[in-house]
């Protein structure tokens, strides 16, 4: 990356992008969800080792990401309820060349269809990249990586 | 776009400025040169453009609105204008913007702009680390080391998946585009690909080789000059070249390119229905198309578009290409100029735009070596990164 301020339009990229520059620093290691509002609820479960999903009162569907409203129905006041934490890699690539330099290739970034049916994007460790297949059988892991936050990983289910 | 306004709307006047090394000139250069031909080539006075859109650049919105740029370029006539975001690619609704704009009556000569030069600024590895901080999706991706090469390998995986699409596949795409690129003076592909060149060159983002990327450089600025269909025709004895008409353009905004948020990742929903509305309004089918044009940022997403289009069935784009299908002298001759896989990726929001480039060097018969004889109708499938926000857009030569 460009030391900014060596650019000629210095001015308008640090303007801009300022709520990222701050983050900068955070690309040495692996990058902290970013938390809204709607995901809090998960990652206070995901702490104490929960996979939570969103679930409509109204019209029983689940869905991720979280959102204040119902992508389906509409309405408010979504639930938080506990996935199993199984799920099925419905795809996946196997990462050369990561963004962040905490990050150690190659992984594998995933996308897992929970058994509820809802997808996420996750990595699937604790298995050599090239056993990562899609329909492969995984269930979830989580790991610390601050006090506060603990992310969802998948290995395979056995 | 409904069928009383399809074909409408004509371009009547085309101009760009294309970089492939140096320091970039700023945005405001690019689009003032580009447009400066444009006007030019429209056979108008500056203070005859009445509608103004600028298309936001990739790293900056304020540096490319409409209201700063005409005053900029002391376009006194315009009195309507607007500014297109850059984020998910809808950028290209500019043309559709301009549509409306003729068609409601509210303007008669409507300038369409944008330029970038982010691949001009940063290497392949900054561009990707700039794609992951800036566009993946910060809560529930990014900590995994998402990217936007990453999310478009996971939608390769899918689709060769159910598709049974292969590498070779893939990589015959990749050696199709490089047979239209040596054409190409400005091609960053300098020189013949094989199969086996893509097969044996590292793997990127599985199961995409490096080779299975387009190329990263370059900047450039694009301008068109639309104009009524009507007002095109009557001034058919001034204009320097034919007149190129807006037959249908189809927009169904999406920002699917967070992948944990798309239904699938095979099928573009948004093209699913935005094809059959444009063939309709247009009045043709599959078969009457002469030229096309998609995104082509991984060569998966050639096939994905051949079939998502109506070119091939679903599954059999690859073997279209494998046969020369989009080669010169194919059956459909796609991405001339080499597209980004082989010829250059100026940016995120001028892709399409050099892309149309070609399509307008290609319907006004000033394409050299790359001619395609006889082309008169070109359909353009673009959408923003990692297909969000396709859009499908077929365009006639009037002679």
């Amino acid at each position: 990356m460009q030391d900014p301020t060596n650019n000629p339009q210095a001015l308008d990229l640090v303007e801009e992008a300022a709520p990222y520059w701050k983050e900068w620093p955070q690309l040495k290691g692996r990058p902290y969800p970013i938390v809204t509002e709607d995901g809090m609820a998960f990652w206070l479960r995901a702490k104490k080792g929960e996979l939570a999903i969103q679930k409509c009162p109204a019209c029983s569907k689940v869905q991720m990401p979280p959102w204040q409203t119902c992508r389906h129905c509409m309405s408010g006041n979504m639930e938080w309820v506990a996935a199993k934490g199984t799920g099925t890699v419905y795809s996946f690539s196997v990462v050369h060349h990561p963004p962040y330099e905490g990050l150690q290739a190659p992984y594998a970034f995933a996308v897992i269809e929970l058994d509820e049916g809802v997808r996420m994007a996750t990595n699937v460790i604790n298995c050599p990249v090239g056993d990562v297949k899609i329909g492969m059988r995984v269930r979830v892991l989580f790991k610390p990586i601050s006090e506060s936050i603990s992310l969802p990983f998948f290995e395979p289910d056995l | 776009m409904v069928s009383s306004v399809s074909g409408k709307a004509s371009i009547i006047g085309f101009g760009e400025e294309t970089m492939v090394k140096g320091n970039p000139l700023n945005y405001w250069s690019l689009m003032s040169l580009s447009s400066q031909r444009a006007i030019q080539d429209a056979r108008l006075d500056k203070n005859e453009i009445d509608g103004l859109v600028t298309v936001a650049s990739s790293w900056t919105t304020f540096n490319t609105a409409a209201n700063v740029f005409m005053e900029y370029m002391g376009l006194k006539g315009v009195r309507h204008c607007k500014t297109m975001p850059y984020i998910g690619g809808m950028y290209y609704g500019a043309f559709q913007e301009a549509m409306y704009m003729i068609t409601n009556g509210l303007a008669k000569n409507v300038l369409v702009v944008s330029a970038d030069s982010q691949n001009l600024k940063y290497n392949r590895t900054e561009s990707i680390q700039n794609h992951a901080q800036y566009y993946c999706e910060p809560q529930w991706e990014r900590p995994f080391g998402g990217s936007i090469p990453a999310i478009y390998a996971t939608i390769a995986q899918r689709y060769m998946h159910e598709y049974g699409a292969t590498n070779e596949q893939f990589a015959a795409v990749k050696v199709a585009a490089t047979k239209w690129a040596l054409m190409h003076p400005l091609a960053m592909q300098k020189k013949p690909v094989t199969i086996d060149d893509v097969l044996n060159s590292p793997m990127a983002f599985s199961p995409l080789h490096l080779l299975d990327f387009s190329m990263f450089g370059g900047a450039g600025g694009f301008a068109f000059v639309l104009s009524s269909t009507d007002r095109a025709i009557a001034r058919r004895g001034e204009l320097a070249n034919a007149p190129v008409r807006m037959e249908a353009f189809e927009i169904v905004p999406s920002q699917q390119f967070w992948v944990s948020y798309r239904d699938s990742m095979s099928i573009s929903d948004e093209l699913a229905i935005e094809v059959p509305a444009a063939y309709k309004a247009a009045g043709i089918g599959p078969k009457d198309v002469d030229l096309f044009y998609t995104c082509d940022t991984t060569t998966c997403a050639v096939l994905q578009a051949l079939e998502d289009c109506g070119f091939c069935e679903r599954g059999e784009a690859g073997s279209f290409v494998a046969a020369g299908g989009i080669d010169p002298g194919g059956a459909l001759p796609t991405n001339t100029s080499g597209g980004s896989l082989s010829g250059r990726h100026p940016g995120g929001s001028v892709l399409v735009m050099s892309q149309l480039a070609e399509m307008m060097a290609q319907l006004r018969g000033e394409a050299g070596p790359r001619q395609v004889p006889g082309a008169e109708v070109a359909a353009v499938a673009y959408g923003g990164t990692a297909h969000s926000n396709q859009s499908y857009s077929i365009w006639r030569r009037l002679d």
